[in-house]
C-alpha cells in the first residue's frame, strides 16, 4: 500500500487529479481501439467510467466532475471532435448526478452505482443526439443501449470494487 | 458485494429496455416502403426502396453517400472521422435508421404511406 505525504496543497490536489484525468484519456482511447458491435451507435465499455466512478468513491463529488469534465474536454478535443463531445458531455453529467444520488443513499452498492452510470451516460448521449438531429428516431436503440449499459456497468463496477476497497487514496480536501 | 437495491434496479431498467422495444416492435408498420435522407435537420430527400439508387449528401464540408439496393439501405460513404454510419449495416425495416451524427445525417425507413397503393415486389 502506498503511503501518500500528508499533504493537503492545493498543487498536490491539482496533479493528482490531473493524473487521473490523464488516466482516463488513456482509457477513452483505449475504448476506441476495440471494435464494440458497431451496428448501435453509442454501444460500449466505459472504461473511463472506472476512473470516475472510483474517484467518485475515494475523492467525492466535486474531484470526479472535475476529472470527468476533464476527459471529455480532451477525449473531444482529440478523438471524437466537438459533437462528440456534446455527446459525451451530456451523457457524463447525467451519468455523474445519478451515481451520486445513488452513492449517497448508501443503499446501493459500486456495481449498481456502475450499472446505473453505464444506463444512464447512455440514455444521456441519446437525449443530446435527438435534440441536435432533431429526430426522436435514435431512440430505437435505447433497448440495446439500456441492456449493454446493465451489463458493461457491472463488469466496470466489480473492478471498480475491488479497486476501492484495495487501492488508498490521498485524502485531497 | 450485491446489495438487494442492485438487482431491484437492474431488473426495473432491464423490464423498461425490454418493455421499450416491444413498444416500438407493435407501432412500427411491418414493411419498409421508402426512406427519408434528413441533413442538418431538414428532409433532403424520399427515396423509394424498391428502386436501386445511391444518393449522394453534401452539405457544408460533409459527405455522405447513401445506397439503396434491394430493398435494403446502407451508408457506403462517409467523410466523417469515426465511420459509425458505415458500420451500422443495412437497413430495411420501419423506425430503423442510419445516424451519422457528426455530419447530421439521418437516414430512416418508414413504411406504408395512405398515398400508396397496394405495392408487391
Amino acid at each position: 500500500m502506498m503511503k501518500y505525504p500528508n499533504k493537503k496543497s492545493k498543487a498536490y490536489r491539482i496533479t493528482f487529479c490531473a493524473g487521473l484525468a490523464a488516466l482516463a484519456l488513456v482509457f477513452s482511447y483505449i475504448e476506441l481501439l476495440i471494435p464494440f458491435f458497431a451496428a448501435v451507435p453509442g454501444i460500449k465499455l466505459g472504461l473511463a467510467n472506472l476512473v470516475i466512478l472510483t474517484a467518485l468513491y475515494k475523492l467525492g463529488f466535486t474531484d470526479a466532475l472535475i476529472i470527468d469534465m476533464v476527459r471529455v474536454l480532451a477525449a473531444g478535443l482529440l478523438f471524437s471532435g466537438i459533437f462528440g463531445m456534446l455527446y459525451s458531455l451530456a451523457g457524463a453529467l447525467l451519468s455523474l448526478l445519478i451515481m451520486y444520488g445513488l452513492m449517497r443513499t448508501g443503499k446501493f452498492s459500486v456495481i449498481g452505482v456502475s450499472m446505473a452510470g453505464g444506463v444512464f451516460h447512455n440514455f444521456g448521449q441519446l437525449v443530446m443526439a435527438a435534440l441536435l438531429v432533431s429526430t426522436p428516431e435514435v431512440f430505437i436503440y435505447l433497448p440495446a443501449l439500456m441492456i449493454s449499459g446493465i451489463l458493461s456497468g457491472a463488469v466496470i463496477g466489480t473492478v471498480a470494487y475491488i479497486i476501492i476497497k484495495r487501492v488508498s487514496f490521498p485524502s485531497l480536501t | 458485494m450485491l446489495k438487494k437495491a442492485d438487482i431491484i434496479l437492474a431488473t426495473i431498467i432491464l423490464i423498461a429496455g425490454i418493455a421499450a422495444s416491444l413498444i416500438i416492435g407493435s407501432i412500427s408498420p411491418a414493411k419498409g416502403e421508402k426512406a427519408v435522407i434528413i441533413s442538418e435537420g431538414r428532409i433532403f430527400g424520399v427515396y423509394s426502396l424498391y428502386e436501386n439508387r445511391t444518393v449522394a449528401v453534401l452539405s457544408d464540408g460533409h459527405v455522405n453517400k447513401i445506397l439503396i439496393r434491394d430493398g435494403e439501405v446502407s451508408m457506403i460513404i462517409s467523410n466523417c472521422p469515426g465511420k459509425d454510419c458505415i458500420h451500422q449495416g443495412k437497413i430495411s425495416k420501419p423506425y430503423e435508421s442510419i445516424v451519422c451524427l457528426p455530419n447530421k445525417v439521418i437516414v430512416k425507413i418508414e413504411g406504408k404511406d395512405k398515398s400508396y397503393d397496394e405495392i408487391s415486389k
